[in-house]
């Protein structure tokens, strides 16, 4: 059979591309989200603690901090939280500030919980969902690690465990 | 070739494989007794803090509430409930599009445009949170691919078929094979099976 050339160029001009096209977006997760703030300076924010203390993220410049949007409601904040607390005992003394934020929940239902499950770093309270827009948080939990000049080290989407946080914080400190 | 593809496409999805994801966790949240969905958010909290503003100044002068209205939902409408699936902010009623919509609504009153606001969450959630391509650079190859290449196949074919109308006379001489010749041969090959 004999060969078309013309065919067979304008098809490969027309599949290639698309196949190239397909295979990028199939290894996309659809519901992934952007990390793109990643090395961005954070936004600024003044939250009150559960206890009513302000917070303002310009305090905090200096140290590196860790922000970990969660709620009662979502299972895999349940999952995470022993690893944040053992974060904390581990890297508090050495100088990380870790925060809770609370994400479409209320201190109502956030106090048993963190008294059943252990607290040891401040929960702030957040209940226009501003400062998580502003962080470009599309659900929970997801966790920002601050660089001590500011910027965004590092997101996490979902779960994080100690080994994520140590992974992220030792080379800040 | 479709074998390394298939491997491609395979690899791809389990490196997509999220850990239980914000999505996930958001979508389906597990209500517990202490959850209390119902609640209203911030129910007996402190009143919200004023509209936070841009770094950059508003674009606009702040509108009458019907035009600020009109643009809150027309802003809404083309970006994308981060939580759901193919749903705008206008259309959904999770509570992150319903906070979202509140801070569009926010930053429309305080003067910022359309092109603004977008800006800002593209910032913060990337492209993905627009719900259709901006109309500019290489997004208008998504806009107007699919109909070039329609105006294209409708030329081929309509060549094509020109070509077919008015066969050129030399193409048509050589036609041996009548009802005879058919005939012919399968007789003598009929012969040829049967020795």
């Amino acid at each position: 059979m004999r060969l078309n050339w013309k065919v067979l160029v304008a098809g490969l001009l027309l599949v290639v591309p698309l196949i190239a096209v397909l295979a990028t977006g199939f290894g996309r997760d659809p519901r992934g989200v952007s990390n793109q703030l990643e090395g961005k300076p954070a936004p600024d924010f003044t939250l009150t603690t559960m206890e009513g203390s302000p917070v303002t993220r310009s305090n905090l410049a200096g140290a590196p901090v860790v922000l970990n949007f969660w709620s009662t409601w979502c299972q895999p904040c349940r999952l995470e939280h022993p690893h944040l607390q053992q974060a904390a005992q581990v890297y508090g003394p050495r100088g990380v500030r870790f925060f809770g934020v609370l994400y479409n929940d209320t201190p109502e239902a956030a106090r048993p919980f963190l008294a059943r499950n252990g607290s040891i770093f401040p929960t702030l309270l957040d209940p226009s969902q501003r400062v998580a827009i502003d962080f470009g948080v599309a659900g929970v939990p997801e966790t920002f690690v601050l660089h001590p000049d500011g910027r965004i080290a590092r997101k996490f989407i979902g779960p994080v465990s100690f080994a994520d946080l140590a992974a992220v914080l030792e080379p800040l400190l | 070739m479709s074998a390394v593809w298939s491997l491609v496409w395979l690899g791809g999805l389990a490196l997509a494989e999220p850990l239980p994801s914000a999505a996930d966790a958001a979508a389906a949240p597990v209500p517990t007794a202490a959850a209390a969905p119902a609640a209203p958010v911030g129910a007996g909290q402190p009143p919200p803090e004023a509209p936070a503003p841009l770094a950059e100044p508003p674009a606009l002068a702040p509108p009458d509430e019907a035009t600020a209205r009109a643009l809150t939902e027309e802003v809404s409408r083309g970006l994308r409930c981060p939580v759901c699936q193919g749903l705008s902010v206008a259309d959904s009623n999770a509570d992150s599009a319903r906070a979202m919509h509140t801070r569009i609504g926010e930053l429309v009153r305080l003067g910022y445009s359309r092109e603004q606001i977008e800006a800002y969450f593209v910032d913060r959630y990337g492209e993905w949170v627009r719900l259709a391509p901006p109309r500019e650079g290489l997004h208008w190859l998504i806009w107007l691919g699919p109909a070039a290449l329609l105006v294209v196949g409708a030329v081929a074919l309509a060549a094509r078929s020109r070509g077919a109308a008015a066969p050129p006379p030399a193409a048509a001489a050589p036609a041996p094979a009548t009802p005879d010749a058919y005939r012919a041969r399968f007789l003598s090959e009929l012969d040829d099976e049967g020795r």
